[in-house]
């Protein structure tokens, strides 16, 4: 009779039975009902065991290491049901790096508590091994060891978080909410293409957040405060030996901290008319004191970003058959950082010594309306509006344009064909464009104007979309789904020229008996762009393609860029009998990238294609031993492969290596023991 | 023979009791108030278990707000009193399962007579509104494990309709979305905002940043597209490029930058030095155009020795 052996409760039958036999068992009936509607608890414990070292299947979880691993879970949900009152605890993987506690309290519509920790690995694929030492410090020596030593590539993530609600009335709320997150470990970093550094994270990040709500029949509304603050215990690093002191120290992140009032609401002008908004206010600053002495005299950046954002709405539903939304938002990012000219131009390549603040100002816009037409068919025409203005620096060595502005298109027609079929086709039409584009600029010179940068060139994009569900019996649902686009890129003469994109998947359940489903899934997903570049350029052109030299050593080049990724799920679950319940999983993840780069000047061999393989097949089983307890047995088989060869034949000056990590096989077994209350 | 006894002494006892009464004592409601007249027949053997309601917050009869199956349901008296002239029962006033003829407004506005305010305030404008994704399409009611609640299993319940998505976040750069670490709500409200793609920040960068913040400045030297749109750069659902890149450096960054300089260099794996910026491995092996520009989102470096507008210190 536990849920988890399945066992069903038949109230009718029951109720004659006990008629039968007596009241002592209306008694049973009752505990059974009160089992039945009472929240439910579950502890387990056990153990799993890894058979190799890895770097993906332990990725986020820890499990890295072959060895054993302490596999311990618990839910324990309770409820006071003359009060109201829940405690809730929740522990998972509380044996594993990946562990996550919470314990909350709550009385429903009343008030609530919750203190929450979350802690998340993050092993890198790769491994380092270097003569690097104090890679852990701000102060890393390059060639530093005598010998080679093998130094893990990895971030830990851990959060605390707490907050409080209360309803003040029944129609007015109060929430205070934080979350402190400490991210501590190392990551790749480097200088020069020769020397090979640690970044040593040390993060600190901080949200608070306090709202007052109040939820009317008409009008509902949430107001408040959310501000953040992130610390970086480190912030530099003084890189010695190596290329030497001159790219030394480096910077790394500095101190930040904001500060947003907001206020959200909606209201129902009519059951079928409702209109929505958001006004927000930022204010964030960065004055983190400078890792180096500045010339300016200044000691901190002193940075400034205000940020307003609106946003309003409307969707009614003027008839039966009409409906229509409309909506509006506007983002204002200003950056008021002090413009100062931090040192004088001296060195080679430098273009200015000023700062350079970036405001950037959208407004989106979306008119859509859906008709109802005669054969249950339903046609959703939609207009969208993307502007985006953004200021530009003195001196700037990217093709350029203040704003670009996209306008889109848009038509569906869904039906449900029957109660069995339904589906929808639809196109989208979209056209970016932009004002005249700003030459590159040195303090000297004109500069080059050849390329269309991706987020501000022309764009034409045409998208059409299909989509069909078929459940035939109550046994069978299967969903297809097709998308095909196509970009085409202008506005210079260099840079992206056009692409696609395709993506097909195709889904279906079917329950083989009353206890027994199988599904399964394919996708496929192709993209592509095309990239037309070229080397050494004039320095000073007019956007003409007659800059690039076009010589052997410099030519005009092309990149076929491709990604085709396919991914395939199977899985089948059942109970076999009253106790036991088996599921199986497979699931194949395949991606191909192709280059195809050319030409290439002599002695540089064009990109190859990559290709990651990876599968997880998954095998589980859990027996109730008795009404309460239970067994749980579990196998995963995990592979991974690549051809990758990013770091293949890479040394950094000292000798170091990245060790790529690149064939994974691993066997994970477990048991454990549940217990339900 | 003898389950014919059974059931005979089961009629007597049946018949005596039935006859011992006047009339039947009126049934119990079992879970919620006023649920008798539907727990006379469902119960916890049908397809959708009803008393398990009992286990969740709805079946907090002690907050005065928890609804009756009829707040959901309609009163339904067609279904609950068949008509004699009907050949089958007639469904409730508003039922809730995938293959059900109520409108998916109508469905929506059950669970909207509660639940409007808060994080549900830009409900009717988001897309899954407007597309009828109904609120019973990801959450399950009448089960104490709301798969769609728990960050284990809710990546499934979104992957039921973003199947690119779900062929994206099994790339060999990913967020721990299916260790149910970071999963979708961290990222957008699928109740709708005020924001672009449903995020639960205003804009792309400030939800990124709730766990990324070392990324936002403002710097010395500030990058422009990062300051615009990490997007622009990063597929956050998963790529097969390191640090969830939408394409392979140096391609990445010759989409931008002019080819004046090395710039326009040639990505090969052979030629040129792993110092030099030169065509060949120096632009694109290790970290590519990241072997110099080590600090691609900005650098906060006040002073000038090589360039520091162009990040590598």
């Amino acid at each position: 009779m536990s849920a988890r052996s399945g066992g069903k409760f038949r109230l009718t039958a029951m109720a004659a039975a006990m008629l039968a036999v007596g009241a002592a068992w209306a008694d049973e009936r009752d505990d059974e009902i009160a089992r039945l509607k009472r929240p439910d608890s579950e502890v387990s414990v056990g153990a799993g065991y890894v058979s190799d070292d890895n770097t993906r299947f332990g990725q986020y979880n820890g499990m890295t290491n072959e060895g054993l691993y302490l596999l311990f879970d618990a839910r324990i949900r309770q409820r006071d049901d003359a009060t109201g009152k829940w405690t809730n605890i929740t522990g998972r993987n509380l044996g594993l790096e990946s562990r996550e506690l919470r314990f909350d309290q709550s009385k429903q519509g009343d008030w609530g508590y919750f203190i929450d920790f979350s802690q998340t690995p993050r092993y890198s694929p790769y491994t380092a091994l270097t003569r690097l030492t104090g890679y852990d410090s701000t102060t890393q020596t390059v060639n530093g060891a005598a010998t080679p030593t093998q130094v893990e590539l990895k971030t830990e993530r851990k959060a605390l978080s707490a907050g409080v609600d209360k309803w003040v009335s029944s129609r007015w709320d109060v929430r205070l909410g934080t979350r402190y997150e400490e991210k501590t470990g190392r990551r790749l970093f480097g200088r020069t293409g020769s020397d090979f550094l640690v970044d040593p994270i040390d993060y600190r990040t901080q949200l608070y957040e306090a709202s007052v709500g109040y939820t009317g029949e008409k009008g509902q509304f949430t107001g408040g405060y959310y501000g953040t603050n992130f610390v970086n215990n480190k912030n530099h690093i003084d890189g010695l030996g190596g290329t030497g002191p001159t790219y030394s120290p480096i910077a790394l992140p500095p101190a930040s901290q904001s500060h947003q009032a907001h206020l959200a609401g909606g209201y129902n002008f009519t059951p079928t008319t409702r209109g929505t908004y958001k006004l927000a206010y930022t204010h964030q600053t960065q004055d983190d004191t400078f890792i180096d002495v500045s010339t300016t005299g200044r000691s901190n950046l002193g940075g400034v970003v205000d940020t307003k954002f609106g946003q309003l709405g409307l969707t009614a539903r003027p008839t039966s058959g009409l409906s229509v939304v409309a909506d509006l938002r506007k983002e204002n990012r200003d950056d008021k950082t002090p413009v100062v000219d931090y040192f004088p131009i001296t060195v080679t390549g430098t273009a200015t010594g000023v700062n350079e603040p970036r405001t950037i100002h959208s407004t989106v816009g979306k008119l859509e309306a859906s008709y109802l037409l005669p054969a249950a068919f339903r046609l959703i025409g939609g207009y969208d509006y993307d502007q985006r203005r953004r200021n530009t620096s003195d001196v700037h060595v990217v093709s350029y344009r203040e704003t670009t502005t996209e306008n889109t298109l848009r038509a569906e027609l869904r039906r449900s064909l029957s109660e069995t079929v339904n589906g929808s086709i639809g196109y989208a039409h979209s056209k970016r464009g932009g004002s005249e584009w700003q030459t590159t600029l040195t303090t000297t010179a004109t500069g080059s104007n050849l390329l269309q940068p991706l987020h501000l060139a022309d764009r034409e994009r045409d998208k059409v979309r299909a989509t069909v569900g078929w459940t035939p019996t109550e046994k069978v649902d299967l969903q297809a789904r097709a998308e095909y686009s196509k970009d085409k890129y202008g506005g210079r003469t260099l840079g992206l020229q056009d692409g696609t994109g395709q993506f097909y998947s195709l889904d279906g359940a079917y329950r083989i008996a009353e206890s027994w489903q199988i599904l399964g899934w394919f996708s496929r997903e192709d993209t592509r762009a095309n990239l037309l570049d070229c080397a050494s350029a004039a320095g000073t052109n007019n956007g003409e393609i007659t800059a690039c030299p076009n010589t052997t050593a410099s030519p005009i080049w092309t990149a076929h860029l491709r990604n085709v990724g396919t991914a395939i799920g199977i899985g089948l679950k059942g109970k076999p009998t009253g106790q036991l319940e088996l599921a199986a999983d497979f699931q194949l993840s395949n991606d191909r990238g192709e280059f195809r780069n050319g030409p290439t000047p002599v002695g540089v061999t064009s990109v190859p294609d990559t290709k990651y393989n990876r599968s997880v097949t998954k095998l589980t089983a859990t027996y109730a031993m008795q009404k309460n307890t239970g067994l749980k047995l579990q196998y995963i088989h995990d592979r991974f492969s690549t051809n990758d060869w990013t770091w293949d034949t890479w040394t950094y000056s000292d000798g170091t290596r990245i060790l790529p990590n690149s064939q994974q096989k691993v066997d994970f077994i477990a048991a454990s023991v549940y217990y339900n209350f | 023979m003898r389950t014919s006894a059974t059931v005979a002494i089961l009629i007597a006892l049946l018949a005596g009791a039935a006859s011992a009464q006047d009339k039947p004592a009126p049934r119990k409601d079992l879970v919620l108030a006023g649920d008798a007249k539907c727990t006379r027949c469902h119960d916890e053997n049908d397809t959708v278990p009803v008393l398990a309601i009992g286990k969740t917050k709805h079946g907090t009869t002690a907050d005065q707000r928890t609804p009756t199956c009829t707040s959901c349901h309609g009163e339904s008296d067609g279904h609950i009193n068949k008509p004699a002239n009907a050949t089958e029962r007639p469904k409730p006033d508003r039922t809730f399962a995938k293959n059900s003829k109520t409108p998916v407004e109508a469905r929506n506005a059950a669970c909207l007579t509660c639940h409007q305010g808060g994080k549900r305030i830009h409900w009717m404008s988001s897309m899954h509104a407007t597309r009828d994704v109904a609120c019973s399409s990801c959450h399950e009611v009448h089960t104490g494990h709301d798969k769609v609640r728990d960050k284990t299993t809710q990546p499934d319940v979104c992957f039921n309709c973003h199947k690119q998505q779900r062929a994206e976040i099994r790339r060999p750069s990913r967020h721990p979305t299916l260790e149910g670490k970071v999963v979708c709500s961290d990222c957008h409200n699928a109740h709708g905002a005020a924001g672009e793609k449903m995020l639960v920040r205003d804009s792309i960068n400030d939800t990124c940043y709730t766990c990324h913040m070392e990324k936002r400045g403002p710097f010395v030297r500030t990058h422009q597209p990062v300051q615009e749109n990490c997007a622009i750069c990063h597929n956050p659902h998963g790529t097969v490029n390191d640090n969830l890149l939408k394409a392979r450096m140096p391609f990445l960054c010759q989409s931008c930058h002019e080819p004046t300089s090395h710039r326009g260099g040639v990505a090969g794996v052979t030629g040129g030095a792993s110092s030099s910026n030169a065509s060949g491995i120096g632009i694109t092996l290790a970290r590519a155009c990241l072997n110099c520009h080590t600090n691609i989102h900005g650098t906060n470096n006040p002073k000038d020795v090589g360039n520091e507008r162009t990040f590598r210190r």
